[in-house]
């Protein structure tokens, strides 16, 4: 009992005490942007509806050479039957159907393997359809066109998440995607705001487009106030 | 400001008024009493004429109604000094009435530098004062507990420098500064508190205080962090413990 206050003033200076962090804080709002090639998607469509078209025909001619094939085989076994019967004058007929029925087989053999090889592309081509409208594609770089500095990318993704200026109420960015340049400015709001692990971080809000130089960009917010953090801007280029 | 003092000190007279209130009526209940004994004997003496012998008298202890004045101390805040984080200094002074009740009053300041909004640099400094009404009561011959209830404000401001790095490196950083100035708060405490006689009039103690927020000049969205004399502001009640050494002059 005598040492209590003593611990209780350890105690106090233990409680008081905390390890302060140092270092620069590294952040900045950000907002998804996702990229959609319609230009390709439209040259992809057509390709895939030249190859649908293609693989039906192949596959009519095919059910022809088959069923000619069939049709042939039944005569030659018909006239087969004719010749041991008696009807020696045949063999010559018999021959030619004969000839015909390795041609057609022949031209079987070629026409399944362009029917193989169309499949490869309309799967191929589907893949690149897919892809195209998941939005995976390269952004080779993105610049502040306020100051020229730049970001590079290296490997293609979905979801771009594009910096924001934290000390203006907008952001003008060139982009560079397969050796083309497109603009894109942002307009926004800003506010302080403290996170989960109290550190003062800023927020953009109220966001919506400017000016661009893509087919077309669609802002598309989750929330009311459209926080960075809820927004959605989708380019179609 | 001067609204500020005014709406402050009306609230201490207040607070005081009550105090006094309590103190005179108890004092005057105890008066009537002396009074209305001192009648009883002298109708006794006169009614009765063989008056039994008294082996032993037991004299109670009749206190002033200022029994004691004290200054105390915050030795714990002191300590805290050298410390990067905190400069804190704390002194109070306590009037005992009739030894068991007692009015006190206290003042500090305090700089706070609390790791808070990590990237701002953040700083808080001002100070503060309390006033209250308590009951005491000696536990053993050099041990005295008391329990009060105290109204506390305080004056500060705040101030910092936010401080972001473009994680893209494509913007520049953020550098920008905030200060409040001239902000206020006041709360509530219960207080209780225990003390030990270390020599003659020499005590140490401590003051384990829960103390409830009444209000302040809260800010958004960067709110003051922690207020002088109270804590965390994020928290509606805080507990806290102080550490005290008191001088102690009776008048018996």
């Amino acid at each position: 009992m005598k040492h209590i206050f003593p611990i209780i003033f350890v105690l106090t200076i233990v409680l008081s005490c905390s390890e302060e962090e140092e270092g620069s804080f590294f952040y900045e709002p950000t907002v998804e942007v996702q990229f959609f090639n319609i230009d390709s998607l439209v040259i992809v469509d057509g390709s895939l509806a030249d190859i649908k078209d293609t693989i039906s025909a192949l596959t009519d001619t095919l059910k022809y050479w088959n069923d000619s094939i069939k049709v042939l085989n039944d005569t030659i076994s018909k006239i087969s039957i004719l010749i041991d019967s008696g009807q020696s004058e045949l063999s010559d007929k018999k021959l030619i159907f004969e000839q015909y029925l390795e041609l057609f087989s022949s031209n079987v053999v070629t026409f399944t393997k362009v029917d193989s090889v169309m499949d490869v592309k309309n799967a191929s081509l589907k893949g690149i359809k897919s892809d195209i409208e998941s939005g995976l594609m390269l952004l080779s770089s993105i610049q502040n066109a306020q100051n020229g500095k730049t970001r590079t990318y290296q490997d293609s993704t979905e979801f771009y998440y594009f910096p924001m200026d934290m000390n203006a109420d907008s952001s003008s960015y060139t982009l560079e995607i397969a050796g083309m340049s497109y603009n894109l400015a942002l307009d926004y709001q800003r506010v302080n705001d403290v996170d989960e692990k109290s550190r003062v971080i800023v927020t953009a809000f109220d966001i919506s487009k400017r000016r661009h130089t893509f087919d077309s960009v669609k802002v598309n917010c989750k929330t009311d106030l459209c926080k960075n953090a809820g927004v959605s801007i989708q380019v179609y280029y | 400001m001067q609204e500020f003092l005014f709406k402050y000190i009306t609230k201490g007279l207040a607070v005081f008024a009550i105090g006094c209130l309590l103190i005179s009526t108890s004092q005057a209940q105890e008066l009537d009493s002396l009074a209305q004994n001192q009648s009883d004997s002298v109708s006794l003496a006169t009614q009765t004429t063989a008056v039994e012998p008294i082996d032993s008298i037991e004299i109670a202890e009749v206190y002033p109604l200022l029994s004691d004045v004290s200054i105390l101390l915050d030795y714990g805040k002191l300590m805290l000094i050298a410390s990067d984080f905190e400069s804190k200094m704390e002194a109070g002074i306590e009037l005992g009435i009739k030894n068991n009740f007692f009015i006190t009053a206290e003042y500090g300041q305090s700089q706070l530098a609390p790791n808070a909004y990590t990237n701002t640099n953040y700083k808080v400094e001002g100070n503060y004062y309390r006033i209250g009404l308590g009951y005491k009561r000696a536990m053993s011959a050099k041990t005295n507990m008391g329990l009060s209830l105290r109204y506390a404000a305080a004056n500060y401001q705040d101030e910092g420098v936010i401080k972001i790095e473009s994680t893209s490196e494509l913007f520049d950083e953020v550098d920008e500064p905030f200060a409040r100035e001239n902000l206020s708060a006041n709360w509530y405490e219960l207080v209780f508190n225990s003390e030990s006689e270390l020599m003659s009039n020499l005590y140490l103690g401590f003051n384990f205080r829960v103390r409830f927020m009444s209000s302040y000049d809260k800010q958004s969205p960067i709110d003051t962090y922690a207020i002088p004399g109270y804590g965390r502001t994020f928290d509606k009640s805080v507990p806290a413990l102080n550490l005290y050494i008191k001088y102690k002059l009776n008048f018996k």
